[in-house]
């Protein structure tokens, strides 16, 4: 058997599709390799739910089979992947992370998981998230039922929620890409912590069917991987009409480099109180050093306002009333007190709460935003703003603490952009743009509804000029 | 706009820096009971927000995402 060099658990999807196709390396060997590194690692980290070793290794056996015959399934093939344990596997757990649903097995597949083994890519693992996405709020990052997410980049620091499991996992080269959720930043964060990129796709362009509901209407799934090129080639293995899905766009998402527009030809909206007030004073001298990067790639920032509208409320009421009555059995059961966060416990409880004409008039100023954000964008291609404004924080810390020394800003800039644009069910892309004090931070360009192509054109444009998309964390 | 801790615990579910604009009493342990109070106030001041806030009657909500 050949040996796996170390650096192919950080390589790219086009880099190790080479590999395969050239038969250079197996998929069994490559599989096999991921599969001792991400049992050994994946504990370390709190990253892992459950490995599938037995049935990785039969469908790595089966793309080798299927190339030795040159039956190609296209770039993904053969490439290993891990899931957050919110999306069933049909006859393994399915957690939520959440110890009342520790043994839940679902007897079918949710449809991204179908969607890439139609493709040959290898399912190696579940991995760790916030119990229950995290919905009803939550005090700590041991909110889990594997435990607080460990940051590869520093133990001590929190990987970020509530896709902590593939944002690490995908740091620390145990899989090579992740599939995660996002109802309002749970991508955006940890890979921001983790200085992993991911895409969060426009709402109903990648099915839900088989993941955990939290709030139907804000629900979404996206990768997380080495580089933008690698999200865009696994945006179009997943993306797709799906009858299952009530929430489906019905649209398909084809990842065209060839027809991207000139950068030069784009112009961003940002906010510069986002750089130099709400980002932490230690990061600003990277996040505006990231823009200049940008500017050098002839994007023509321009400065730009969101909106204004009550985001936090009205998120919090459509996230509170859907998940209510997603969970209303676990919470009036009393088994909601199995939760480990006690936020979490209350948070959920309250929501039973919210009176209808709340949620009816949160859909409705919902309406509006989306308006709003339709003109924005007819004035600027993307916004960019820091995908978070601190590095990842102590993983003891609780999530109510203020880090801010002095008064927050008086204007608001883009601080809400994460509410706002899953509320308008934006896309977003999350890019590493640099290192402080050993920790990732990293920008978010968010486009107009299903203008992932031009998304993926910036990231491209940045990683070529870049390379801390490609850094890896120290003991990795 | 100010908001509370719990709005903008919900409103980003990990948005420390929303987070950071109200800051929680450093140490304090409450019993579940008070939690749940404080999270029930929480949910009537929310919709009080929203219910103050005019939106034209022709307005319909976004079930369904016209995007």
């Amino acid at each position: 058997m050949a040996e796996i060099s170390h650096d192919l658990f950080f390589a790219t999807i086009p880099e190790l599709n080479r590999l395969l196709t050239s038969r250079e390396i197996t998929a069994l060997e490559l599989t096999r390799a991921v599969i001792s590194r991400l049992e050994t690692l994946g504990p370390r980290y709190n990253a892992l739910a459950l490995l599938l070793g037995p049935q990785a290794l039969r469908n790595a056996r089966q793309v080798d089979s299927d190339l030795k015959r040159d039956r190609t399934r296209g770039p993904l093939q053969g490439i290993p992947y891990g899931v957050k344990d919110l999306l069933s596997y049909a006859g393994q757990p399915t957690t939520w992370g959440a110890k009342p649903y520790a043994a839940q097995v679902f007897d079918y597949d949710a449809t991204v998981v179908s969607k890439l083994a139609g493709q040959g890519a290898v399912l190696v693992g579940k991995l760790s998230s916030v119990e229950l996405a995290g919905g009803g709020g939550y005090r700590y990052a041991t909110a889990s039922l594997q435990g607080p997410g460990l940051n590869p980049w520093d133990r001590t620091r929190w990987s970020g929620g509530s896709s902590s499991g593939p944002a690490a996992a995908v740091a620390a080269g145990l899989v090579s890409f992740a599939i995660g959720t996002e109802t309002s930043g749970s991508i955006v964060t940890p890979a921001s912590y983790c200085g992993v990129t991911a895409l969060r796709p426009t709402y109903g362009l990648v099915s839900r069917f088989g993941a955990m509901p939290l709030s139907w209407t804000l629900d979404k799934l996206g990768p997380f991987a080495r580089s933008a090129e690698d999200c865009g080639l696994i945006l179009e293995g997943i993306a797709g009409k799906d009858s299952r899905d009530p929430g489906s766009a019905h649209k398909s998402f084809y990842y065209t480099p060839q027809y991207a527009r000139a950068m030069s030809d784009l112009h961003a909206g940002y906010a510069p109180v986002d750089f130099s007030g709400w980002a932490d004073p230690a990061t600003r001298p990277v996040f505006e050093a990231a823009l200049g990067v940008l500017r050098d790639s002839g994007l023509q920032l321009a400065e730009t306002k969101l909106p204004e509208f009550p985001y936090g409320p009205v998120i919090s009421t459509v996230i509170g009333a859907e998940e209510a009555s997603v969970f209303e059995t676990l919470i009036r059961s009393g088994q909601v007190e199995q939760l480990s966060d006690s936020e979490q416990i209350a948070g959920l409880k309250a929501n039973l709460d919210i009176p209808a004409i709340a949620y009816l008039k949160a859909m409705r100023i919902r309406r509006l935003i989306q308006e709003q954000f339709r003109q924005l964008f007819a004035n600027v291609d993307v916004l960019v703003s820091p995908g978070r404004f601190t590095v990842a924080t102590p993983v003891s810390q609780s999530l109510d603490e203020d880090d801010r020394t002095g008064p927050p800003p008086q204007e608001p800039g883009m601080n809400e952009l994460i509410p706002a644009s899953n509320l308008a069910g934006l896309p977003a892309l999350v890019l590493p743009c640099g290192l402080v004090a050993g920790l990732p931070v990293a920008l978010q360009i968010v486009g107009p509804p299903f203008s992932e192509n031009t998304l993926l054109a910036v990231g491209r444009a940045f990683q070529q000029r870049t390379d801390w998309h490609r850094r890896r964390p120290p003991e990795t | 706009m100010k908001l509370t801790r719990r709005q903008l615990s919900a409103a980003a579910l990990t948005s420390l820096a929303a987070l950071a604009q109200t800051p929680a009493p450093p140490g304090q342990r409450v019993t579940p009971e008070a939690e749940l109070q404080a999270a029930k106030d929480e949910v009537k001041a929310t919709a009080e927000t929203l219910s103050q806030i005019e939106v034209p009657m022709t307005t319909e909500p976004a079930f369904v995402f016209q995007l």
